[in-house]
Formats: structure tokens, C-alpha cells, sequence
């Protein structure tokens, strides 16, 4: 059994890829294959590469509508859902003044448009697990059945266990800490200092404020992107969306230690998915 | 008027001073005449086919009516970037259904000809990726189907879409870094080059780059389009190429070199120095050109010019962005540098507002439905294609190559 490891820097940050299995060639040209795609979707995605799709959006939505084509669309469709079913808790975009700038945000057939100026779109919070779920689409055409990807250790997807176990051991909050087992499915975490120790790198939509509704969020789901983007979600607003959306996820108050429930150990059968919404499924 | 505001309008006049050079195109979205509609059809769905369906996706009047891949996998991948084209397993099925107005040829190099030629006896525009072949009797028969055609044809040279190069080699044509002594090249990225599958079939057709019996390896799949950048620039075509490239970084067995190195000769004693590797990724892709008074740098989405400390300086260059490369410092080239000046944003125009693709693909759209001129034509397609494919044989022989001047004359 060979072990293949291989990174690339995108998104701001390492996006790493192990992959496990008989031919060591081959699976680097997967491992390739897919962080190859992590690197187009950066370059897409940034919105501080000025020629990005969505510096594209950006520099022409506030003036009319914009073509983009049916993969960015779709992810757009999904930052929608998002919002809307978390109430806003979400909101990938960033405005000149303070509050919500999703609502000014239109889709329509393939095109988006903003309906007011000093509005931007900023998938930060998204495309890392957008990417993770692009690359796991390619690993599993070319027939890889273990494998895990993460990008920056706050979103990580797993293809597959181990050779004899049962998932990927992921440890949530450094050792000792809660653990998450993970197998076929995708792991989103946001904490609101980014887990480097900052302040306010989640903002609340609302109060332009920096969140702080919960010390870290952990969503496991079939899709990276999906978990990414309520990991987000329930930094800002953790324990109110909780019971209205009935998640099976977990919040640790500030200042406690890290403790874990059976609901986000992970080492249940099955991917923990929200019944409000099918996930997106990048198969 | 106070010195902060005399100091703004010098700065704007002086940029504006070099706005004979700017290209009035940069900045504001192409868009189609109102109730132009273009329908387009792509071959090909690999990573460079849906890096094309996101430009096409932006050009308002353009639809993306048909897609096409022999490959089922890469069609569904396609499909999802262009979700109402209907999707075929032919170029000629696709052809056949008559729903285009024009083809993009984005297959393997070695399967052109065939897209190519079709469309244009279908009396559909083309566009088809560089090189535009793998042998240039291939290419002689795209240039020459081209030339029999009433439609448009482009090839996918980029270095002549690029505003950012288009803006430097007017620089360099009026004598900025006056006489062209020496030029270079690479091409660096560390890749296997290799694409995965578990089916043994599929596998053999996905990696033809590393199949010597169809692949130009990397001085022709990635030199073609930088040494035709050059070629550009000074006109010059090379008389001969001597070359040699190694299997170092990858030893799988493989058939096509990893790291290559090359040398071309132009007329005046001019010598290009190209090289390029799988093995390692600083410096990524470039091409220089060295002159008596100056360089320029070029990286597709970005480029510098360099000043000797004896040429002559002119006004603009004084509030010009500048970056630093150990001792060296360039000055940043940015295409639409008078509107950013005027609003302020000089900084944030560094670096191309679209992919250079984007403007490869307008610049074919605008032929074809306003019958613009075609910025990359067949022949210069075919002459870029001579030297890929040459320089190419060089590498694989070890031999020096004499280039026979008619071979750019088709």
C-alpha cells in the first residue's frame, strides 16, 4: 500500500491531499488532478485576484446584469439556499456600510446583478469547501477510494478510511480535544478568531460586528462547501438557529473547553445532514 | 491650485501622455450589438474547453449552444459550466444538428485537423487552440481550409490578444529598449503532466502529452505560444533550432522529456534561449526580451519594463508603479493606466481585469459578428505552429534544426 502526500497553496492558505492505495503514480496524477482544480477554483473564486469570476461580478453587477457561467451559478444557488435558511446568519458578501448584503444580490438564468452599489461578493467563507467538493468529483471519477483534503485544516473532505479503520481521524481544537470520524463526507469548522488566536474574522451580517455566538462550529455534511458555509452561519447566530433548523451540531460556549458530544463525534453511522435542506452533492 | 492638486493633474497628464499606447477596450465588458446573437459550439471539454465556457459565459449575446467531447465524463463536466448546450460525442454529430455559428477547437493538439477543417467546410467561424497542430502538414491543412474559407478563423495565440502585451510591444516597437539583443523563455511547473484514470483505454487517450507519437512535449504545447510572442514582438522568425531535453524529474517511463532546453537563432545574430520544466515552479512562465536600453518582462497576466540607467526617462514613468527583483526594478506595465490614474486606482490596476483567454475569445467573437480584424490568423497560426513543432523535433533529436524560410510562407 503506497501513501501520497501533496499540497498547493491557494485561497490563502495550504491545501493538502493524502491519498492511499496500490500505485504511487497514479495516485499523484489524481492528487494533481485535484489540486489542480483547488488552484482554478482560487483563481476564480478570489475575490483579490483582479481577474477572478468574481472580481468579474463585482466590477460589473452594480451596473447590470452579469453572464457567469452554469458551475458559478450553481454555486451562487447554493450561498442562496444557504441564506435563506439561516436567516441571513450567512451572507457571503461584503458592503461598504454595515448589514446584510446578500439582499441586494439578484440570480436569474445563468446571470447575477447587485441592486445597489457598494456591495460585493466575498466567497471566503465557501470556496474552500466549493473546491474540496470539485476535487473529491475528480478523485472518485478516476477511481480513488481513499483519500482526504483539507484547506487549511477548517475544511476538510475524506474519500473513503484508512486501510483497517473505520474514517479519518480529525481532531477538532488540537490534541486531547473532541475528535470527529470521518468517512465519505466533509467536516466544516468556523471559529470566530479563525482559530489563530485573531479577533473577528467572522463578521455578523447584521451588526457588522465580529461574531461571537460560539467559540467553534463543527458541521459534518456530504458536501464541503455546504458544511463550510453553515459553519459560518452558526458562528454568527449558533445557538437560535440551532433549534429552528434542528442541526445535529454541537456549540461550545467561549471560555469552555472543547468537549463533544455523541451528535458531533462522528463516529456514528453516517453523515450528519440538515433535514431542512438536501446538501449539494458535487458528484 | 495648490501642489497636491498640481501634482494630481501632472500625474494625469503625464499618464495620459502615454495613452497612444493604452487599448481603449480594457475595462469595459465586450458585449455583442444589441440583437447580435452568436451561437457557439466547443470541442473539446477538457480543462482548457470549460476554462473557455467561463469566458464565453460572459460575453452578453454569446450562447453556448452545443458542447462536444468523445470522452462522457468530461462532457457531463462541461455540460455543467454550459448547462443549455446540448451535448454530443462527435464533432460532426455536432456539426450535423446545425445549431452553431461557430466552433472552438479545444481537443488534444493532435486532434484538430479534423474539428477544424470540418467546421470551416460547415461554413462555421473557428477558433482553435495553439499550436494548431502536432505536424506541420496538419497545420498546413488548417492554414490552407482557412484561407479557402469565407469565415473566420483564429488561432489561439494569446500573447496577440493580451493587452498587457499588446501595450508592451508597442513600447518595445518604438524603440523603448531600442536594439533587441537577446530573448528568453521558460516555462516552469511542477507536474506530473499525467491525468488519472482507471480505465487503461481512457488512460492512454488522456496522457497523450506524454505520448511521444502525438505529443510536441513542452517547447510545442507551451513554447509555441511563447516563442510566437517574440516573433511577435520583433517580427523576426528564427533560421535554425538546436535543442535537448531529459526525462529527470519523472522517470516512469515515459517517452517525452520533463526538462528541455533549447536555443533558436534569428536574423542579426539574435539568439532566443527557451526552457522549460515539469521538475520545478519558480518563476512560473515568462518571456523576456533584452535591448541596449532596456527589458521587458512578460507573464501573461502581468509586465514589467526595465530601464537602463543611461536611456532616457520619460514623464510618465516618474509616477509609474514600480516592483523590485533583487537589484532590478521594474516598471509595471497596466493597459488601461489612464482611466485608473483619472479615478485614482492606479494601484489596483496591476495584473490583466480578465483571464488572457477572455480576450482571445472577444477578440474572435468580435471578428465574427462585426468582422473586426482577426488578430491571430491561420498563417500566423501556421508559422507559430512551424516553429513549435520544429523546435519540438529538436529537442527529441538533440540535433540542430535549419528552418526552411518557405515553411512560413503558407
Amino acid at each position: 500500500m503506497q501513501t501520497v502526500r501533496l499540497a498547493v497553496l491557494a485561497m490563502g492558505t495550504r491545501f493538502e491531499a493524502v491519498l492511499v492505495g496500490d500505485d504511487a503514480g497514479f495516485l499523484r496524477a489524481a492528487g494533481e488532478e485535484a489540486l489542480g482544480l483547488v488552484s482554478d477554483e482560487h483563481t476564480r473564486l478570489s475575490r483579490f485576484e483582479r481577474d477572478s469570476v468574481v472580481s468579474h461580478v463585482n466590477r460589473n453587477a452594480p451596473a447590470g446584469w452579469v453572464g457567469v457561467d452554469g458551475e458559478f451559478a450553481e454555486l451562487l444557488a447554493l450561498c442562496d439556499e444557504v441564506v435563506r435558511a439561516s436567516g441571513g446568519a450567512f451572507d457571503p458578501t461584503v458592503t461598504a456600510g454595515e448589514g446584510r448584503g446578500w439582499d441586494a444580490v439578484e440570480l436569474s438564468e445563468g446571470r447575477v446583478r447587485f441592486a445597489r452599489e457598494g456591495v460585493a461578493l466575498d466567497l471566503g467563507a465557501v470556496a474552500k469547501g466549493w473546491a474540496l467538493d470539485l476535487a473529491r468529483g475528480t478523485l472518485l471519477e478516476a477511481g480513488v477510494e481513499c483519500a482526504l483534503l483539507h484547506g487549511g485544516t477548517s475544511s476538510v473532505l475524506a474519500v473513503g478510511a484508512p486501510p483497517g479503520e473505520e474514517g479519518w481521524q480529525i481532531e477538532l481544537g488540537g490534541a486531547g480535544s473532541a475528535r470527529c470520524l470521518l468517512r465519505d463526507a466533509a467536516l466544516g469548522v468556523s471559529s470566530p478568531d479563525g482559530g489563530a488566536g485573531g479577533e473577528g474574522h467572522v463578521l455578523d451580517p447584521d451588526s457588522g460586528q465580529a461574531a461571537c455566538s460560539v467559540s467553534i462550529a463543527a458541521v459534518v455534511s456530504e458536501s464541503a462547501a455546504w458544511a463550510d458555509a453553515w459553519s459560518t452561519a452558526l458562528v454568527v447566530r449558533g445557538e437560535t438557529l440551532s433549534p429552528r433548523n434542528g442541526l445535529e451540531t454541537a456549540f461550545l460556549p467561549i471560555g469552555e473547553p472543547l468537549d463533544c458530544s455523541d451528535a458531533w463525534r462522528g463516529d456514528r453511522a453516517g453523515p450528519f445532514l440538515f433535514p431542512t435542506s438536501e446538501p449539494v452533492s458535487n458528484k | 491650485m495648490s501642489p497636491t492638486d498640481r501634482r494630481s493633474l501632472l500625474k494625469t497628464a503625464a499618464l495620459g501622455a502615454a495613452a497612444t499606447w493604452i487599448q481603449p477596450e480594457l475595462g469595459v465588458l465586450y458585449a455583442l450589438p444589441t440583437g447580435a446573437n452568436l451561437r457557439v459550439g466547443l470541442v473539446g471539454c477538457g480543462r482548457q474547453g470549460r476554462a473557455i465556457l467561463a469566458e464565453l459565459a460572459k460575453v452578453e449575446g454569446v450562447s453556448v449552444t452545443a458542447i462536444c467531447d468523445t470522452d462522457e465524463r468530461r462532457l457531463t463536466s462541461g455540460a455543467r459550466r454550459a448547462p443549455d448546450a446540448k451535448g454530443y460525442a462527435t464533432h460532426g454529430a455536432l456539426l450535423d444538428a446545425d445549431v452553431v455559428d461557430a466552433v472552438v477547437v479545444a481537443t488534444p493538439t493532435h486532434l484538430h485537423v479534423g474539428p477544424a477543417t470540418d467546421s470551416l467546410s460547415a461554413g462555421k467561424h473557428v477558433y482553435c487552440e495553439a499550436p494548431l497542430a502536432h505536424t506541420i502538414e496538419d497545420a498546413q491543412v488548417i492554414s490552407s481550409a482557412a484561407r479557402d474559407a469565407s469565415v473566420v478563423f483564429q488561432a489561439g495565440f494569446l500573447g496577440r490578444s493580451n493587452p498587457v502585451y499588446k501595450l508592451a510591444r508597442s513600447f518595445v516597437r518604438s524603440g523603448a529598449i531600442r536594439d533587441v539583443i537577446a530573448m528568453r523563455a521558460q516555462h516552469r511547473k511542477k507536474t506530473s503532466w499525467k491525468t488519472p484514470s482507471n480505465d487503461p483505454v481512457r488512460e492512454k487517450a488522456l496522457n497523450w502529452k506524454t505520448d511521444p507519437a502525438v505529443s510536441l512535449g513542452l517547447v510545442g504545447e507551451f513554447g509555441a505560444q511563447q516563442l510566437d510572442v517574440l516573433q511577435w514582438f520583433t517580427g523576426r522568425y528564427p533560421l535554425a533550432v538546436s535543442g535537448s531535453g531529459s526525462v529527470i524529474a519523472w522517470p516512469d517511463g515515459r517517452g517525452v522529456a520533463d526538462t528541455v532546453a533549447c536555443t533558436l537563432e534569428y536574423p542579426g545574430g539574435v539568439h532566443t534561449h527557451y526552457e522549460a520544466t515539469l521538475g520545478n515552479s519558480v518563476g512560473g512562465t515568462h518571456e523576456e526580451i533584452f535591448g541596449t536600453m532596456g527589458a521587458v518582462r512578460l507573464a501573461w497576466t502581468h509586465g514589467w519594463m526595465f530601464k537602463e540607467a543611461d536611456s532616457a526617462t520619460q514623464g510618465w514613468e516618474v509616477y509609474a508603479n514600480r516592483q523590485s527583483f533583487h537589484n532590478d526594478e521594474g516598471i509595471t506595465l497596466i493597459a488601461d493606466a489612464t482611466k485608473l490614474a483619472s479615478q485614482g486606482k492606479l494601484k489596483e490596476g496591476v495584473g490583466l481585469p480578465e483571464p488572457p483567454i477572455y480576450y482571445g475569445i472577444t477578440n474572435f467573437v468580435k471578428s465574427a459578428v462585426e468582422g473586426a480584424d482577426v488578430v491571430t490568423s491561420a498563417s500566423e497560426g501556421l508559422r507559430a505552429t512551424v516553429v513549435g513543432v520544429l523546435a519540438a523535433q529538436a529537442v527529441a533529436s538533440g540535433e540542430r534544426v535549419e528552418i526552411d524560410p518557405k515553411l512560413f510562407e503558407g
